[in-house]
C-alpha cells in the first residue's frame, strides 16, 4: 500500500483544515451582550479597557488588581488591564511601544522616566492638573518633584521608598548586644558606632558577618555628604559633567573597603561575587544589610526575627537616604488620555495608597498614610516608623538618561572586586568615563 | 551551422521550444507544489526574520533611530561615530584577543580528543560522549556554572591551584584575567569540533596508512603527512566556523561579567547589545552589525584565498 500523499489528498487537508479554523471563529460570540431568558442577545453597555503596568512580583500584580478592582467598583463602564512587565522596566515599556502595543498608563521609576519624557513618550499633565484643581500638598514634597522634567508634570507619584539596616534579631540576642536605635535623628548611632557593632556580631568560624552592603547602595552614603556623580543631577544640560571625583567620594569608598579589609566585618569581595548580601542575610549570616521597603520577601523569613533601625551617618555628614519612587505616567499617544487621568488620580487616594502599603513592599506617597496604623503596625518589621521619619531626608539620585552609571561602575567594580584599591585613581577614570556619556548622550539629543 | 541554445535545444526553433519549456515549467511547479508548501514555512520565516532585517538594518544604520521616535536620517555619520568611539576599540580589541587566544587552543584540543578517541572500544566511546555533553548544554547554564568554578574564595579552580602551591588570580574580577578565563571555559566547548574531527578522521582511506608503514613512516610521520593534509578541509571548516563564532561572543560576557571588569571582556557584540537594546541607539547599533559582517565576510574570504595554499582535496585536481 502506498503511503505517499497524493496532490489532491494534501490539497482537501489543506481546505479541512481552513474550513475547520473557519468554524471555530464563527463560532466566537461575535459582540458583548448577554442571552435573555427568550434566547435572544441583549446588548449591554461595552466596557471600555484601560491597560496599566505593574512589576513582575507576585504581590505587587495581586495589589494591583486589587487597586484596579476598586477602581471598577465605582466606574462599572471600566475594566482595567494590567500589563505584566519584566525586571527590565525601560527596556520592557520601550519594547512595547516600539512594538505598536503600548500601555496607556506607564510603570515609571526614576532612573528612566526623564528618557521616556526626553523622547516624547510620556503626556504632559499640567493641562488636567490645572483644570481640576489638583492639591499637591497632602503629598510628599520630594516624590511630587521627582516628576516635573523641564518644568511640566510628565507623571504621578504613586510610591516610594527609602534605604534602612534591616537586622536579624536574634543573632543581637545571641552575641548580648543590643538593637539599633529606631530614632533617626539619635546621632550616637553613627558609621563609627556601626562598625563596632558589627565587629561584636562577626564571628568568622560560622561564616558569620556584621554587616553587608550592595555595591548599588553606595548613593545613600554619598548623599550624607550630598555628593553626586553628576552635576545638574536631574535634567542633563550642555553644563552638565562628572563631580564624582571628590574628597566626600573618596570617603565612602574607604569606609566601605575598610568594613571588608580592616574591620572584616564584611564579607570579602570574593565571597560576595555569587553569594550577594540579600541572600546571606535570608540565610541569617549577616546581622545587619542595607535595603529598602520594596520587597516583602523578608516577611517569608521563618527561622529569625527581623526588624529596621536607620541608615547610620557620619559624623562629618548628615542622615540622608536616597529616596527610589515608582511613578505612573500617561502614554502621550493613549486615545484614553482622560480616562488615565482619572486613574492616576485614584491611585494617589487613601484607599489604593493604604492597600499598597500593607503589602509591606512600598512607602506612599499621601503622607497620612505613612502616619496611619495601617503603615505603622504592619510588622514585620515594627520599626516602620523609621521608614516614615527618614522620609524628609530622602533625595532622589542622578538622571542616568545617558547611561553613565554603566561607565562608571566598569571602573567603580574594579574597587568593589577588591581588584584595586587606588581609590583616587578610580575616581579619576570613573570620571572620565562619566564625561565620555554625557557627551555621547549630547550629540545624540542635544 | 546549426546553431545550439542553453539546454541543448534547437535555437533555430523559438516558438516550439519555448511552448515546450512553458509547458514543461507549469507542469513542473504543480507537481512540486506540495515541496513549495511545506518549504513555505521555512522560506518566508526566512523572508520575514532574516532577509527583510538584514536590508532594513542597514537602512537604519544611515539614520538616528531609537525604536519609538521618528528615524532622522543622518547618512554615515553613525559609521563616522563609530570608529570615533573608544569603546569600538576596545570592544575589537577584546573580542580579536579572545579569538587569538581561544580558537587556536579549541581546536588543537579539539584534535588532540578526536585523535585519542578514535579507537573502537567501549573506554573510548563513553568518553566521545563525556566529551560531547558540553556541547549540548545551554551557554547561559554553562556560564553560571563556571562563575562559581572561577570564584576566587570557593571555586573549584582556584582550590585545585591552591593545592599545588598556587595562589589563583581573582578571575572574572581581574582586569587581566577576565578574558582568560572565558578562552579557558571555551575550551570545554571543545566536544561539537572534536566529532567534527573525529568524523573527518574516520574517513581518511586505510589504505594511505599502510602506504605510508610501508614506506617506514612512523606514526608521528604517518599523522603530519597522510592524517593532517587529508583532515585539511575540515580543519578549514571549523577554523572558518571557529573565527565567525570567536567574533560573535556574547553570552558569556552578558551572565558573567556585564562586559567588565573596566571593560575587559566588552565584546563586540555585547557592546552592540548595549547600544541596542540597552541605550535603543538602534542606528548606531545597525552600524556597528554592519561593521562586524563586512569584517567577517573580508576576514572568511581571506581564508578561502589563503585556502588553496594549504587545503587539499583528494577529489580535485
Amino acid at each position: 500500500m502506498s503511503t505517499a500523499l497524493s496532490r489532491r489528498s494534501f490539497l482537501q487537508m489543506i481546505a479541512a483544515s481552513a474550513a475547520t479554523g473557519a468554524f471555530l471563529v464563527a463560532c466566537q460570540p461575535a459582540s458583548p451582550g448577554t442571552v435573555s431568558e427568550s434566547g435572544g442577545v441583549v446588548p449591554t453597555a461595552a466596557k471600555t479597557d484601560l491597560r496599566i503596568v505593574s512589576g513582575q512580583d507576585i504581590t505587587e500584580i495581586e495589589v494591583r488588581k486589587q487597586i484596579g478592582q476598586m477602581y471598577e467598583l465605582v466606574n462599572p463602564n471600566v475594566n482595567i488591564e494590567i500589563d505584566v512587565i519584566s525586571g527590565a522596566r525601560s527596556d520592557s515599556q520601550l519594547t512595547m511601544i516600539a512594538g505598536g502595543n503600548p500601555p496607556d498608563i506607564l510603570y515609571l521609576n526614576d532612573f528612566f522616566q526623564y528618557a521616556f519624557a526626553h523622547k516624547g513618550l510620556l503626556l504632559e499633565l499640567d493641562g488636567y492638573i490645572e483644570r481640576d484643581s489638583f492639591d499637591f500638598t497632602p503629598y510628599l514634597p520630594e516624590a511630587v518633584e521627582a516628576n516635573r522634567y523641564k518644568g511640566k508634570m510628565i507623571a504621578m507619584p504613586f510610591e516610594v521608598s527609602v534605604a534602612g539596616v534591616v537586622y536579624n534579631k536574634n543573632l543581637f540576642d545571641e552575641a548580648g548586644v543590643p538593637y539599633p536605635t529606631a530614632d533617626v535623628t539619635d546621632t550616637s548611632w553613627n558609621w563609627d558606632s556601626m562598625v563596632e557593632v558589627a565587629k561584636a556580631l562577626t564571628d568568622e568560624s560560622k561564616n558569620q558577618y556584621g554587616f553587608s552592603m550592595d555595591s548599588w547602595m553606595i548613593p545613600n552614603w554619598l548623599l550624607c555628604y550630598d555628593q553626586r556623580y553628576i552635576s545638574n543631577n536631574k535634567e542633563i544640560t550642555e553644563e552638565t559633567h562628572a563631580v564624582i571625583n571628590a574628597e566626600p567620594t573618596a570617603k565612602v569608598l574607604q569606609y566601605w573597603l575598610d568594613l571588608r579589609n580592616v574591620h572584616k566585618v564584611s564579607p570579602t569581595a570574593a565571597m560576595s561575587q555569587e553569594i550577594s548580601g540579600f541572600d546571606r542575610f535570608m540565610s541569617g549570616k549577616v546581622a545587619m544589610y542595607t535595603y529598602g521597603r520594596w520587597l516583602n520577601t523578608f516577611r517569608t523569613i521563618q527561622d529569625f526575627e527581623w526588624d529596621v533601625a536607620p541608615m547610620p551617618a557620619p559624623k562629618d555628614g548628615h542622615f540622608a537616604s536616597q529616596m527610589y519612587i515608582l511613578n505612573y505616567g500617561i502614554y502621550a499617544n493613549s486615545q484614553k488620555a482622560d480616562l488615565a487621568w482619572d486613574v492616576l488620580k485614584f491611585l494617589t487616594t487613601k484607599e489604593p495608597q493604604t492597600a499598597n502599603v500593607l503589602t509591606g513592599m512600598a512607602i506612599a506617597v499621601l503622607e497620612e498614610v505613612n502616619r496611619s496604623p495601617e503603615f505603622l503596625n504592619n510588622a514585620p518589621p515594627a520599626n516602620n516608623k523609621v521608614y516614615a521619619d527618614t522620609l524628609p531626608y530622602a533625595a532622589l539620585w542622578d538622571n542616568n538618561e545617558s547611561g553613565f552609571m554603566v561607565y562608571a561602575n566598569q571602573v567603580l567594580g574594579q574597587l568593589y572586586s577588591g581588584e584595586r584599591t587606588d581609590i583616587d585613581a578610580v575616581l579619576q577614570e570613573a570620571s572620565d568615563g562619566i564625561d565620555r556619556a554625557l557627551d555621547e548622550w549630547r550629540a545624540d539629543n542635544l | 551551422m546549426k546553431e545550439i541554445g542553453v539546454n541543448g535545444l534547437d535555437a533555430n526553433q523559438p516558438h516550439a521550444s519555448r511552448h515546450k519549456k512553458t509547458q514543461f515549467s507549469r507542469r513542473r511547479l504543480q507537481a512540486n507544489l506540495e515541496g513549495y508548501l511545506f518549504a513555505a514555512p521555512w522560506l518566508i520565516g526566512f523572508f520575514v526574520f532574516v532577509f527583510v532585517p538584514f536590508f532594513s538594518s542597514f537602512w537604519y544604520s544611515l539614520n538616528q533611530w531609537d525604536m519609538v521616535t521618528p528615524m532622522r536620517f543622518v547618512g554615515a555619520q553613525n559609521y563616522i561615530r563609530l570608529f570615533q568611539n573608544d569603546i569600538f576599540w576596545k570592544s575589537t580589541q577584546v573580542t580579536l584577543a579572545y579569538a587569538a587566544m581561544s580558537l587556536p587552543a579549541t581546536l588543537a584540543l579539539a584534535m588532540l580528543l578526536a585523535l585519542l578517541v578514535n579507537r573502537q572500544n567501549p573506554l573510548t566511546l563513553f568518553f566521545r560522549g563525556v566529551f560531547f555533553i558540553p556541547a549540548v548544554a545551554s551557554g547561559v547554564a554553562i556560564a553560571v556554572l563556571w562563575r562559581w568554578l572561577f570564584n576566587p574564595e570557593f571555586g573549584l579552580i582556584n582550590y585545585a591551584l591552591s593545592l599545588i602551591g598556587i595562589e589563583g588570580p581573582m578571575w572574572l574580577a581581574s582586569e587581566r584575567w577576565a578574558l582568560p578565563a572565558m578562552a579557558i571555559m571555551a575550551l570545554w566547548g571543545v566536544g561539537a569540533t572534536m566529532l567534527i574531527y573525529l568524523a573527518g578522521l574516520q574517513s581518511v582511506p586505510q589504505h594511505l596508512y599502510e602506504a605510508a608503514d610501508l614506506d617506514g613512516a612512523n606514526k608521528i610521520q604517518s599523522l603530519w603527512h597522510v592524517t593532517l593534509p587529508m583532515m585539511s578541509p575540515t580543519i578549514f571548516y571549523t577554523i572558518v566556523l571557529g573565527v565567525i563564532g570567536a567574533l560573535q561572543v556574547f553570552t558569556q560576557a552578558y551572565v558573567m561579567t556585564r562586559g567588565g571588569p573596566n571593560f575587559a571582556t566588552y565584546f563586540y557584540v555585547y557592546n552592540l547589545y548595549e547600544e541596542a537594546f540597552v541605550k535603543f541607539r538602534m542606528g548606531y547599533a545597525s552600524a556597528l552589525a554592519w561593521v562586524l559582517f563586512i569584517a567577517i565576510l573580508v576576514l572568511t574570504l581571506v581564508q578561502f584565498r589563503l585556502a588553496g595554499r594549504w587545503v587539499y582535496y583528494e577529489a580535485g585536481d
